[in-house]
C-alpha cells in the first residue's frame, strides 16, 4: 500500500495556515509513551516480533531512527533513505478540543481561545497525518458536541478542518463527563491532546484525566488562556459579564487584581502538580503566543527528550 | 473663627458641595461601569470577596481624603482667621471702657498745628466712634487737677465727648499708673463682663513710674489693653527745670543769688539766653547764656546762676525765662516768690541790763549779729533786738525769726510756753546755760512742762567745773559738719578747737543724733533739737568770756549768724510750690480764730486771675488756712480782709522732672505691662490696620498645604494598594515570548 505523505498545505481552510505549516516544516509529533500499534519509526510499539515487510523508502528526516536507516541505499547513491515498512507508524492520536463558552474569550483583536485552540487542533492533526499517524478529533463543552473518529488521510485532515471552522462555543464548560465518556470509549493506546481553559472544578477534571492515564492514554494538555485573563489590565470599574453563565459582577480590578492573580495561579499550579504527579505533559499558554511558534518549541523540545 | 472674605458664606456652601464631588464621582462612574466579558467569573468573586473588607475601608478612607480636600480648598478660600489674640476687637461693641488721658504737661509738647494732647483727644473721640465703642465708658485724667472728672461709668455719649473737649493740660507729671489702678477699680464695679482700658498717653518713660511692681493688669487678665502713644518728628526743648533762691540773707541791699537749672531734653545740641526778670516782666534785668549739648549726653544739663540786690523790703516776684520757643513752652520759664526784709529781725533775752557795755550779757552776741551797731547806711541782713527777762513779751514773739536766751533764769511758765508755741509755729530757739540757768527749774519749764518730750534736747545738770580757778579746762574736739549750722564753718578744726570751755552745764541723756559738737571729755557743747515746724538749739556755755572764750573765738560770730540765717530761710522755702501742691499759712498771732482768708490768682477756668476765699483752722497756737487750688502756674497771693497784717505770695511751677521726655519702648512698655492682652499702637487706625492685617492668623495657608498634603497623600494611598500590574501576572510565558 502506497502511503501518501500530506505534505502539501490545505491551503483554503482556515485553521491551516500555510506560512505557520511552512515554517514548522517537517517537525513530527512523537508519542513520549508506549503506545500501541504497529511498530514504527517513530512511536515505540509494544508488540514485538511482528515481522513487518519492507515497502519502501523515503527519505531521512532529522529525527528517524538510525536503525532504520537503509546503508545500502546510501552506499549506492550516497544519500540518506529510510526504510519504511507497511506499517510504519500506529499513533492514534485524539485531539480534544474545549468549545466551551468560555473558551469563546478574546481580550482584543487577536484569536479567541477557540480559534486558537482550533489552529492548535488542525496543525497537529495536519503534522500527525503527515507522519501516517491517525488523529481523531471531539469537540466539547458538557457533551460530547463532535467526534471524529482517528483517520490520516488527507481528507480526513481536510473533513477535520471543516468541522472545526464550524464550530460554536455557547455552552457551559463540564470537563468530566466528556473526558470519562471518551475515556471509556477510547480502546486502544493513543496520544490524547487536550485543548482547553479547563474552568471547571479541578478535582472532577484532574480525576477524568487520570482516567485517560489509567486507560494507559499518553496526555498532552494545552493550557489555553488569553493573555487578559493571565495579566488582568483591567484599571477601571468593570462590570464583568461571564460569558458561559451571562452573570455580571462589578467590581474595581484594582483593588482585586492581586487576589485574582493569586487565584489563578493557584488554579494553574493545581494543574501543574497533577499534570506533574500523574506524568501528563502540560503547556500553558496563551493567545499572544503564536501558535506556531508555541507547538515548533513545544514538539522540538518533545523530540529532544524522548 | 472669622472670615476676611466678605463671600465666605459662598466659599463653605462651595465647600460642601465639593466635598460632594468625589461622592458624586463615585456615584456616576459605579453607574457607567462599562461592561466586559470575560471567561468566568469564578476568580473576579474569590478575590473580590477576600478582599472585600480591605476594599471597602481603602474605598471609605480614599473617599474621605478627596472630600476633605475640596472641602479644605473650599475653605480656604473663605479666608478664614482666628483673632484670638485680638480680644479688644473680639465684637462690634465692648460692654463698658475706661479711657486714660494724660493730661500732664509733657502732652504740651507741640505737633505742627497740633499738641499731643490734643491729638490724644482726637483718638480719644475716634474711640468712642468707632464700631467697638463701649456701651458705657469713663474718662480719667492722670492729673484731673482743677477739673476732676466724675470717677463713673456711663452710656451718655455727649457727656464722655464734653468731658474730653473739656481737658485741659495740667502743669504737673503725670502717674500713669496711679490712675490706672483707678480704672481697674472702676472696670471692677461694673457687671458688664466685657471690658476695654485705653490709655491715650505720650512716649515719655517718665509716666510709667512704679510699672514694674504694677500687678494689676495681671491680676485682669482678661481685660485687654491699648495704649495709643502718636509717634511725631523731632522735636526741640530746653527746660528750666528748677530755680531756688539760695542766699539765706533776703534782706535789702544784700546781694541776693538765685540758682537755675536748665536741660536740653532734645535731640540737637541747643544755644539759648536765660532771662531775669524782677516784678516787672516787660523788661529782662539780666540774661545769661547756656550752651548744652544734646539729650543724654554730658553738657545736656548745666547751672546758671543770677545774682540781684533788692532795694525794696516787702515781696518780689521773680521771673526766670528762655529766651525763643520750642516744641514745649510751659518749662521755659520758672516763677519764684520772695520776701526781701528790711532786716532779719532776731530778740536777745539777757537776765538784766549791765551798767557797763563790755559786762552786757549780750555784749558779745548783739556784735556779732549787728557788727555795724545798726548803722542804716550800710545795708545789713540781721537786727538784734535786746531785752531783759523782765521785759520779754511773749505777746510779740512772732516778730522775731529767732530768739536766744542767753542766760537767762527765772522765767515764767507762761513764757516758756509762748516759747514752745512759738517754735512750734516754725521759728528757732537759742539756749545758752550759764549761771542764772538752775538746772531744775529749766527740765522742769522746758523738758518736762513742754510736748513732744520737751522743748530743749535734753535735761540739765549741774555744772562742772570753775570759771573762777579754771583749773580744768575742756576744748571742743567733735562736730557734726554736715549740720547746716556748721556746714562749711568747721572746715580747719582749729576754728573749733581753739575754744576753751572751763565751765560748763552737763547735760542728761541727750541723744546722740541731738548732738553737734563736743567737748573733749565726751559732754555734749551744742545740741540740736526741731520741735514742731522750729528748730531748738541749746549750747551749754553762756555768750559771755567767765565760762568759756567761746564768745571771742572765731566759730562764734559766724555761727550767731548762721542760726540766724538758716532760721530765715526755712519760712521762704514754704511760698514756692510745685503746681499742684497746697499752700499753708499760720496766721496765727495776727489772727487767731477762725479767718476769711482771700486768695487771688490764676483760678479762673482758662487760668485768668480770679478769688476765692477760705477759711482757716484754729488749733492751739495754730491758725492755719490751706489752699489747693494751685494746678495753674503763676503767681497766687492772700490777705485777710479784716487785717492788714495778713498778707502773703507764693508762686507755683511745674514738676522740672516731667521735662525729662526720654521715651520708653514699645516693646518694653508692652513687656513691663504683662497684660495677657497689651497693644502699643501710634494711633486707633494703627492698631485697626494691624489686626485686619497681621493679627488676623489667617488661616488658609495652614489650609493650602493640608491641601497639597492630602493631594500627594491621595495617589500614594491609591497607589499603595494597587499591586504593579506590570510585575505581576498568573504566568509568565516567557519561553514563548522571547522565542517570538
Amino acid at each position: 500500500m502506497t502511503r501518501t505523505t500530506a505534505t502539501t498545505p490545505h491551503a483554503r481552510y482556515r485553521y491551516l495556515d500555510p506560512e505557520t505549516l511552512h515554517r514548522l516544516g517537517n517537525i513530527n509529533v512523537v508519542a513520549r509513551s508506549v503506545v500501541e500499534g504497529f511498530i514504527s519509526g517513530l512511536h515505540r510499539s509494544p508488540h514485538h516480533g511482528f515481522s513487518v515487510e519492507f515497502s519502501e523508502h523515503r527519505p531521512y528526516t532529522p529525527g528517524d531512527e538510525l536503525r532504520h536507516l537503509d546503508w545500502i541505499a546510501y552506499a549506492k547513491t550516497n544519500r540518506f533513505y529510510i526504510k519504511q515498512y507497511e506499517q510504519e507508524t500506529n499513533l492514534r492520536a485524539y485531539i480534544l478540543l474545549d468549545c466551551s463558552a468560555s473558551m469563546n474569550y478574546s481580550s482584543g483583536k487577536g484569536l479567541t481561545k477557540l480559534e486558537y485552540g482550533a489552529f492548535l487542533a488542525a496543525t497537529l492533526a495536519y503534522l500527525m497525518s503527515r507522519q501516517q499517524d491517525v488523529v481523531g478529533l471531539v469537540a466539547f463543552d458538557r457533551e460530547i458536541r463532535l467526534h471524529m473518529p482517528p483517520g490520516g488521510s488527507p481528507a480526513h485532515v481536510n473533513e477535520m478542518c471543516r468541522r472545526l471552522e464550524g464550530l460554536k462555543s455557547d455552552e457551559v464548560t463540564s470537563l468530566a463527563k466528556p473526558f470519562h465518556d471518551l475515556a471509556e470509549m477510547i480502546k486502544r493506546r493513543g496520544l490524547i491532546i487536550v485543548i482547553s481553559d479547563l474552568y471547571d472544578n479541578e478535582d472532577e477534571v484532574i480525576r477524568a484525566l487520570r482516567h485517560f492515564r489509567h486507560k494507559k492514554h499518553g496526555l498532552i494538555l494545552f493550557h489555553i488562556f488569553d493573555q487578559a485573563e493571565l495579566e488582568f489590565p483591567f484599571t477601571k470599574l468593570t462590570q464583568f459579564i461571564d460569558l458561559e453563565t451571562e452573570e455580571k459582577y462589578q467590581v474595581d480590578p484594582k483593588a482585586v487584581r492581586e487576589a485574582y492573580l493569586s487565584e489563578l495561579r493557584a488554579f494553574i499550579d493545581r494543574y501543574k502538580k497533577a499534570c506533574s504527579d500523574s506524568d501528563t505533559e502540560y503547556v500553558l499558554t496563551d493567545t499572544s503566543v503564536p501558535y506556531g511558534l508555541l507547538l515548533r518549541s513545544y514538539l522540538t523540545r518533545r523530540q529532544q527528550i524522548r | 473663627m472669622n472670615f476676611l472674605s466678605s463671600l465666605w458664606w459662598v466659599w463653605l456652601v462651595a465647600g460642601a458641595l465639593a466635598a460632594a464631588i468625589p461622592v458624586i464621582i463615585h456615584m456616576i462612574h459605579t453607574a457607567r461601569a462599562p461592561e466586559v466579558p470575560f471567561p468566568t467569573l469564578r476568580f473576579l468573586k474569590t478575590a473580590a470577596e477576600k478582599t472585600a473588607r480591605r476594599r471597602r475601608i481603602e474605598n471609605v478612607l480614599l473617599m474621605l481624603l478627596r472630600m476633605l480636600l475640596f472641602a479644605a480648598l473650599a475653605f480656604a478660600l473663605s479666608r478664614p482667621f482666628l483673632s484670638e489674640a485680638f480680644g479688644l476687637f473680639d465684637e462690634q461693641k465692648s460692654g463698658a471702657a475706661v479711657l486714660v488721658l494724660d493730661n500732664s504737661y509733657s502732652m504740651n509738647v507741640r505737633q505742627g498745628e497740633d499738641t499731643r494732647f490734643s491729638k490724644a483727644k482726637q483718638e480719644a473721640r475716634a474711640i468712642l466712634e468707632s464700631k467697638w465703642k463701649p456701651a458705657q465708658a469713663a474718662v480719667l485724667l492722670t492729673n484731673p487737677g482743677v477739673q476732676p472728672l466724675p470717677a463713673k461709668l456711663v452710656a451718655d455719649r455727649a457727656k464722655l465727648f464734653a468731658d474730653i473737649d473739656g481737658a485741659q493740660v495740667s502743669s504737673s507729671r503725670a502717674d500713669l499708673v496711679g490712675t490706672l489702678k483707678a480704672a481697674y477699680a472702676l472696670l471692677d464695679k461694673t457687671p458688664s463682663a466685657d471690658k476695654r482700658l485705653w490709655v491715650l498717653t505720650d512716649r515719655q518713660a517718665l509716666s510709667w513710674e512704679g510699672l514694674q511692681n504694677f500687678d494689676e493688669p495681671r491680676m485682669h487678665a482678661d481685660i485687654p489693653v491699648a495704649i495709643i502713644r502718636p509717634t511725631e518728628p523731632s522735636f526741640t526743648n530746653v527746660a528750666l527745670t528748677s530755680a531756688e533762691v539760695v542766699s539765706r540773707s533776703r534782706v535789702v541791699g544784700m546781694p541776693i543769688r538765685i540758682d537755675v537749672s536748665v536741660r536740653n531734653a532734645g535731640p540737637a545740641p541747643e544755644k539759648r539766653n536765660i532771662l531775669l526778670f524782677v516784678d516787672d516782666f516787660g523788661q529782662a534785668r539780666q540774661k545769661t547764656p547756656v550752651d548744652l549739648a544734646p539729650a543724654g549726653t554730658p553738657g545736656s544739663a548745666r547751672l546758671a546762676t543770677f545774682t540781684h540786690v533788692f532795694d525794696k523790703p516787702g515781696p518780689h516776684r521773680i521771673l526766670v525765662a528762655l529766651e525763643g520757643t520750642d516744641s514745649l513752652d510751659v518749662d521755659n520759664s520758672r516763677r519764684l516768690a520772695l520776701v526781701i526784709a528790711d532786716r532779719i529781725p532776731v530778740l536777745l533775752v539777757k537776765q538784766q541790763q549791765a551798767d557797763v557795755p563790755f559786762q552786757d550779757a549780750d555784749f558779745y552776741l548783739a556784735r556779732a549779729l549787728d557788727p555795724l551797731g545798726g548803722s542804716s547806711e550800710t545795708p545789713w541782713a540781721i537786727k538784734p533786738v535786746e531785752t531783759t527777762v523782765a521785759n520779754f513779751d511773749p505777746a510779740a514773739l512772732d516778730t522775731y525769726e529767732v530768739v536766744f536766751l542767753n542766760n537767762v533764769g527765772g522765767l515764767q511758765p507762761a513764757a516758756v510756753k509762748a516759747l514752745a508755741d512759738y517754735v512750734a509755729r516754725g521759728r528757732t530757739l537759742v539756749v545758752l546755760c550759764g549761771s542764772n540757768v538752775v538746772p531744775a527749774e529749766y527740765n522742769k519749764l522746758f523738758v518736762e512742762g513742754a510736748a513732744q518730750g520737751g522743748l530743749l534736747p535734753a535735761k540739765l545738770k549741774e555744772p562742772v567745773g570753775d570759771a573762777v580757778l579754771r583749773n580744768s579746762v575742756e576744748k571742743v574736739t567733735q562736730v557734726v559738719a554736715q549740720s547746716p549750722y556748721l556746714e562749711d564753718l568747721v572746715d580747719s578744726a582749729d576754728i573749733y578747737q581753739g575754744i576753751l570751755v572751763y565751765q560748763y552745764m552737763r547735760i542728761e541723756g541727750a541723744p546722740a543724733e541731738a548732738v553737734l559738737a563736743r567737748l573733749n571729755c565726751g559732754d555734749p557743747f551744742l545740741l540740736y533739737k526741731p520741735y514742731g515746724e522750729g528748730h531748738v538749739l541749746l549750747i551749754t556755755v553762756p555768750a559771755t568770756s567767765d565760762w568759756s572764750n567761746f564768745p571771742v573765738r572765731n566759730l562764734f560770730l559766724p555761727l550767731a549768724m548762721r542760726i540766724v540765717h538758716v532760721a530765715a530761710r526755712g519760712q521762704a522755702d514754704r511760698i514756692n510750690l510745685l503746681a499742684g501742691q497746697p499752700f499753708e499759712a499760720n496766721l496765727y498771732p495776727n489772727a487767731k480764730g477762725v479767718t476769711t482768708v482771700e486768695f487771688t490768682g490764676p483760678l479762673g477756668p482758662q487760668g485768668q486771675t480770679a478769688s476765692e476765699q477760705r477759711e482757716s483752722q484754729t488749733a492751739g497756737a495754730k491758725n492755719i488756712v490751706k489752699f489747693d487750688k494751685t494746678w495753674q502756674l503763676g503767681y497766687y497771693s492772700w490777705r485777710v480782709p479784716s487785717s492788714a497784717l495778713s498778707e502773703g505770695l507764693f508762686a507755683t511751677n511745674p514738676n522740672g522732672d516731667e521735662s525729662d521726655l526720654t521715651e520708653i519702648a514699645d516693646e518694653k512698655l508692652r513687656g513691663d505691662i504683662g497684660a495677657r492682652e497689651t497693644h502699643v499702637a501710634a494711633s486707633l487706625s494703627d492698631l485697626v490696620s494691624r489686626f485686619e492685617d497681621t493679627a488676623k492668623r489667617e488661616l488658609w495657608q495652614y489650609l493650602l498645604m493640608v491641601c497639597l498634603l492630602l493631594a500627594v497623600c491621595e495617589p500614594l494611598i491609591a497607589n499603595w494598594i494597587r499591586p504593579d500590574r506590570q510585575r505581576d501576572t498568573a504566568h509568565r510565558v516567557d519561553g514563548h515570548r522571547k522565542a517570538a
